[in-house]
């Protein structure tokens, strides 16, 4: 896998996830724990398993969630501190030095994304691996996923694959009506 | 899964006491303070103490109880914890000054301008204001959250709020031999009988409002009016919270037994302040059991 090509202007990360292409090997999981070695309770990324239909029309789906990294997060406006922010390059950020650990954002959010580190009390979630963008590479569980469900882009080149997915009909935003305005878009088989 | 405790019932119940004793406490200053006066100061008395002790509830809620200044060091005007932080620092401080103005009008008979005292009265009638509202828009902001997320939450906490006041008044003046000719009584229940009608009216038009919207809205509404928090809303809240101490204050209206009875205001607003704090654990949980599904 390639790293992100980045635009002239300052990017603006997103993903998008293609379940009809998920197997539900959890491999973004793992990835995701090495890479931000997390305690084994602790998760910043799950995959649902979805089921559906009825026997004998029966199906079932996996579903990768994570932060959405909203572009209206109700995570950093409910913030009292300013903990939770918004990065210019559509990344929400937690500056751990000023988070009080009140859980205020954990409730505010629909998706679950956020969780509190047992060890020091603030509350951490999905950072996109800003480090990795920072050093040109993939976000982990995008240069793990043997089965390419996850592509990650910048939204402001307009020639990336990204750019052109997330305008192709088929890629829904989960939990759009709740005008969060998500970067991951998906496409639900 | 439960992330704000019963710390936080707490805290939202002595908020809602102390922010309900205060606003009576100077709404009956304003329409008679001679007749009222032991509704006045008994409020007074009251009011600083409940929300200190709720305060350090919410500290200790915090995962980093430590860090606890930042809040007084920030201020984010789109965060409802925020402003809130803001209006509970000001209303600690502004019915402190209110005790300390009746205290001395009762016993430190010192000389005060009265434009500075009814200017602390305005302060404090927006202040209390703020403090019963704001615990409810608090709750009723997050989208994520079915519900809370409605605006019936904040008109019955307000609601709830100013019934704890004056339940928790009550309650302090059954200790006090009566010297009034019934007016204070007449007010308590009359207060009751209104307040608690509203209140009724306000869980009616919130269930129903809560059972027509979405799906995962339903489910919140399964979990509290047939599930497990079921016994407590029906019994704890509906029964002993508002239907018994509101069949009081009809009693007691209807038959003009406006003679001091300590027992009946006391089992009355002790019922009232008990279903005060469990409708605030019962919405607490319901609405941290439940989330919005999305797909």
């Amino acid at each position: 896998m390639s790293a992100p090509v980045k635009s002239g202007k300052s990017p603006k990360w997103a993903m998008l996830i293609d379940t009809t292409k998920c197997v539900g090997c959890l491999a973004c999981v793992a990835a995701c724990h090495n890479q931000n070695e997390l305690p084994v309770t602790e998760f910043f990324n799950r995959v649902e398993e979805q089921e559906f239909g009825r026997f004998p029309n029966y199906n079932r789906r996996f579903l990768p969630m994570q932060c959405q990294h909203c572009d209206n997060p109700p995570c950093v406006s409910v913030c009292p501190t300013g903990a939770s922010y918004k990065r210019s390059d559509g990344i929400v950020a937690i500056d751990t030095q000023r988070c009080i650990g009140c859980k205020y954002c954990i409730l505010s959010c629909p998706y679950k994304a956020r969780t509190i580190n047992r060890e020091h009390g603030f509350v951490h979630k999905c950072g996109f691996c800003a480090v990795l963008l920072h050093n040109n590479a993939l976000p982990a569980c995008v240069g793990t996923c043997p089965t390419g469900v996850r592509v990650f882009g910048d939204l402001n080149d307009p020639n990336s694959e990204i750019s052109n997915l997330a305008a192709s009909k088929k890629v829904v935003q989960i939990g759009k009506d709740l005008n969060t305005k998500p970067s991951i878009y998906y496409i639900i088989g | 899964m439960i992330y704000w405790s019963s710390l936080i019932t707490f805290y939202l119940f002595s908020a809602g006491v102390s922010a309900g004793a205060m606003l009576l406490s100077i709404a009956a200053g304003f329409i008679d303070p001679v007749k009222y006066k032991r509704i006045v100061t008994t409020g007074a008395y009251i009011a600083p103490f409940p929300i200190m002790a709720g305060l350090i509830m919410l500290i200790f809620d915090l995962e980093r109880p430590g860090l606890f200044w930042l809040l007084l060091t920030t201020f984010k005007y789109k965060s409802i914890m925020s402003i809130g932080a803001w209006i509970i620092t000001f209303f600690s401080t502004v019915s402190i000054i209110y005790f300390i103005l009746n205290l001395q009008k009762d016993y430190l008979k010192l000389k005060t301008r009265a434009t500075a005292v009814n200017a602390i009265k305005i302060v404090g009638l927006i202040l209390c204001t703020s403090v019963a509202l704001y615990t409810g828009l608090l709750l009723s902001t997050l989208t994520a959250r079915p519900f809370w997320n409605t605006p019936m939450i904040p008109v019955l906490l307000f609601v709830s709020a100013v019934i704890d006041g004056l339940a928790a008044i009550s309650l302090v003046l059954c200790f006090k031999p009566d010297e009034d000719k019934g007016y204070i009584n007449t007010f308590i229940h009359t207060g009751d009988f209104v307040l608690l009608y509203l209140l009724l009216l306000c869980t009616v038009i919130f269930l129903i409002g809560i059972g027509k919207s979405t799906q995962s809205a339903a489910i919140a509404l399964g979990i509290v009016t047939s599930g497990q928090l079921s016994a407590l809303f029906w019994v704890g809240f509906v029964a002993v919270g508002v239907v018994i101490p509101f069949i009081a204050a009809a009693y007691k209206l209807c038959t003009k037994m406006r003679v001091h009875t300590p027992w009946l205001n006391f089992i009355s607003a002790l019922f009232a302040l008990t279903g005060g704090y469990i409708v605030r654990g019962v919405i607490i949980d319901a609405g941290q059991l439940t989330q919005a599904i999305l797909f």
